[in-house]
């Protein structure tokens, strides 16, 4: 049998659709892989064994009926316990909700399963989206299969451990400043913060609602486009532009010639970012010049004008979730959770309001400032992810990203691998691209990750 | 009064109201920090708070980016 580790999403669709590989046979190896190698990793809270392979051998039993219902089709993927899915904790990684069973299913849920996919089970996340990583919650924080003794990024964490592991293919994340691309940077994997409102939000626990984004991470940007695909309302795909099939985004193979690539230079050119992912940055860029694009520097605010207004929103509207729990059970959070929420209760409501109106200035800069751009880049981490134990270090690197710009504009953007240090750790770029035109992003992102010839190098530890 | 303990004065009270009382030193020195963190942010001159207030928020589904 072929091994099912590092498949991706659209191979596996080829094999379980031709029948050369069941969907029973590749959940089964999943499964197996994953009680043979999470046990470093802790990237699954929940693994549904008898489940999955129930959903597999139904998905088997209507493919061979003739009743193929597409690239999902059999094809296993785990989601962030963040996420509700009837009958199975969501946690949030938290002890506050340790005995929370979800009534229903998330609409992404729903989503999913119509379209035959298979959960393997929940994956592990920073407590409640923003406190971790942590050693004092009932789970232990997910590793990066990488390095193990390094951060994996987060909130998604496990999401992008699993799949940098070959535990799964496709996993489900959200992202209120940075929590898809992180783990995607810090794993060497592919993950999609989407516009804003493209994805439902419906069934998944609010950290900050009007940051909050969910999305697919994957280890390729094909992969990506086909689970988005099946994410989205049939009306929101097509304002995308996006269809159905295993190229749901037709244009992802045209290539970067004629297309003008924004640089934010500003977000990455400070003397605090690692040469290395500065260099790897720029490199990146002219490699996608040599692609055919043509370069055009963009100019915004600040990175740290759109850092503290994103911060200020989620504090403010995660501490208006969280504010009952904090004065009755605060010793039931972990301590970094626990701070961060919190801190939510120093913020007023003025603060709150002119971070909006602020907002909706920075949103109208974003959008002026690339109008001449069909996608424009930038770094994602500006440091590389520190020791996981570290935690001084570890809440230094916070700041030390150019993420949350684009939960401020709302604009859709993506992280993929375009080299590594050194040390053997991932560096990733962020391709962000206009209101509903991930299509574009996907195109460009698929013609620079071919020319980079990546996808194949994965963590020696879990081949 | 000092601005440095109207300051603390702020901080405390803002506390109270949340109800957040009983914090060990570790919490507190962590929110003090978080404190002075919003603070120290000042809005952009050209940042129109004093002018009659855009929307509260313009997700980029609105026809503002079309």
């Amino acid at each position: 049998m072929i091994d099912p580790g590092y498949l991706t999403l659209a191979e596996s669709a080829r094999l379980i659709c031709s029948r050369e590989m069941s969907s029973l046979e590749l959940t089964g190896a999943l499964l197996e892989r994953i009680a043979r190698l999470d046990g470093a990793l802790h990237s699954f809270l929940l693994v549904t064994t008898e489940a999955a392979l129930a959903q597999a051998r139904q998905a088997d039993a209507e493919i061979a009926r003739g009743a193929y219902r597409g690239a999902l089709h059999g094809v296993p993927y785990a989601a962030k316990d963040i996420i509700d899915v009837a009958g199975l904790p969501t946690t949030c990684h938290s002890k506050i909700l340790q005995d929370n069973i979800a009534s229903r299913n998330a609409v992404i849920i729903d989503r999913l399963n119509q379209a035959g996919a298979v959960l393997l089970g929940k994956t592990a996340l920073h407590e409640f989206a923003t406190g971790g990583p942590s050693f004092d919650l009932p789970w232990p924080p997910a590793r990066n299969p990488w390095q193990l003794e390094v951060h994996p990024g987060g909130s998604s964490s496990g999401s992008g451990a699993a799949l940098a592991a070959g535990l799964v293919a496709l996993a489900l994340g959200t992202d209120t400043g940075g929590s898809i691309r992180h783990p995607a940077s810090a794993c060497g994997v592919v993950g999609i913060k989407p516009t804003y409102n493209a994805v439902s939000l419906q069934g998944v626990f609010p950290l900050s609602f009007s940051l909050d984004h969910a999305g697919p991470l994957t280890r390729t940007v094909g992969d990506n486009a086909i689970a988005l695909a099946h994410l989205l309302t049939p009306e929101v795909a097509a304002r995308m532009g996006c269809g159905s099939g295993a190229a749901p985004f037709a244009d992802i193979g045209a290539g970067l010639t004629g297309m003008t690539v924004g640089v934010i230079e500003e977000f990455y050119g400070g003397a605090d970012v690692d040469a290395e992912i500065a260099a790897a940055t720029d490199a990146a860029v002219q490699t996608m010049a040599a692609l055919g694009a043509v370069i055009k520097p963009v100019r915004v605010s600040p990175l740290n004008t759109y850092n503290a207004c994103g911060r200020v929103l989620m504090q403010a509207e995660a501490y208006a979730i969280h504010a009952d729990w904090l004065r009755l059970r605060h010793q039931d959070y972990g301590e970094r959770g626990r701070r961060r929420l919190m801190a939510g209760a120093l913020l007023g409501a003025a603060d709150y309001v002119k971070a909006q109106q602020l907002r909706a200035q920075l949103a109208r800069e974003m959008v002026e400032a690339t109008r001449d751009c069909d996608v424009v880049v930038t770094a994602s981490s500006l440091v590389f992810p520190a020791r996981i134990d570290d935690a001084d270090e570890v809440e230094r690197t916070y700041d030390r990203a150019a993420r949350m710009p684009f939960n401020v504009s709302g604009t859709p953007v993506l992280s993929l691998p375009i080299g590594f240090s050194r040390a053997g750790l991932p560096i990733g770029m962020q391709i962000a691209g206009h209101a509903w035109g991930e299509a574009q992003v996907y195109r460009a992102a698929h013609a620079l990750e071919a020319a980079l010839g990546l996808t194949a190098r994965h963590p020696p530890r879990f081949l | 009064m000092t601005q440095q303990s109207a300051s603390d004065d702020d901080f405390r009270a803002r506390l109270s109201a949340a109800g957040l009382e009983g914090l060990s030193p570790g919490d507190l020195a962590w929110l003090r920090a978080a404190y002075d963190k919003a603070r120290a942010f000042r809005l952009p001159p050209d940042c129109p708070v004093t002018k009659r207030p855009a929307p509260v928020f313009e997700p980029p589904c609105r026809p503002v980016h079309d």
